[in-house]
């Protein structure tokens, strides 16, 4: 259980197919949680909402990382967006099932699936 | 039996040093990392709930938080002498009214309760002491 801060990097590109992908790395709670809402508001501020958030490199996330989610998704929705999840693992993918936000929120292995998750939505 | 005693102030630069502390007492009693992440959730809700929402004087108070392993679990007191609130009986939103209202409030005490059991509270001589336990085996 290290307890560090956290990293938030964001990938636009054409090769993602118009989605944005926000790859966060560390540990999300209260003290941190704002850089990533930053980054998300950074793409929303800007139109973009289809958008992927990788979390493969995050080991922890409490209400405050959770909240920026689930908070954020009906207005990414009514703008015909998404925001999904992928990478969770171990205990980050447990707390998902056991708090069932998996009723709200997709979620997929890799980013790669997410990405192709979109195409299938848009393609349906 | 091993106990970890700390006292925090109100501020939420506390999380900080309290979840080192934290992470090297359950690994040195040996709790599972499963349990011991579901603990420091259960953990920094309860702290950060106090910290935001039970002071109103602009000062700066100081919060007891107790962690003890037990047999099948680990116990968590918190006490604080901020306003009165028993998080058992708060009652926590649903994730669809939060998506519906695009609001995170209260996210936090619904994980409290989904993650503790056993949430009891007391209210002596000012002061709010809730004790909460989170089993090894996932709720």
């Amino acid at each position: 259980m290290a307890v560090d801060g956290i990293v938030v990097s964001v990938m636009t590109g054409t090769n993602t197919g118009g989605v944005s992908i926000l790859k966060v790395s560390g540990y999300l709670d209260t003290t941190t949680a704002g850089e990533l809402e930053t980054a998300l508001y950074g793409l929303l501020d800007r139109g973009i909402y289809k958008i992927v958030v990788d979390l493969a490199g995050v080991n922890y996330i409490s209400s405050a990382g959770w909240g920026i989610f689930i908070g954020e998704i009906k207005r990414i929705r009514n703008h015909s967006g998404d925001l999904k999840l992928s990478g969770m693992v171990g205990d980050v993918h447990e707390v998902f099932q056991l708090l069932e936000f998996h009723s709200i929120l997709e979620a997929y292995s890799t980013s790669q699936e997410a990405v192709a998750a979109f195409k299938k939505d848009a393609a349906a | 039996m091993a106990i970890l005693r700390l006292t925090l102030a109100s501020r939420l630069a506390e999380i900080k040093r309290f979840g080192a502390a934290l992470a090297e007492f359950l690994d040195e009693e040996g709790v599972p990392p499963s349990l011991a992440h579901r603990v420091k959730l259960v953990i920094e809700e309860l702290v950060v709930n106090v910290i935001q929402h039970a002071f109103d004087d602009g000062r700066e108070h100081t919060i007891l938080l107790d962690v003890r392993t037990e047999p099948g679990g680990v116990a968590i007191v918190v006490e604080d002498d901020g306003k009165a609130f028993d998080p058992r009986r708060a009652r926590a939103p649903a994730l669809r009214d939060l998506v519906d209202t695009g609001k995170s409030g209260g996210l936090g005490l619904a994980m409290i309760q989904k993650l503790a059991r056993d949430l009891s509270y007391q209210r002596i001589d000012g002061r709010n002491r809730v004790r909460a336990f989170v089993a090894h085996r996932v709720p």
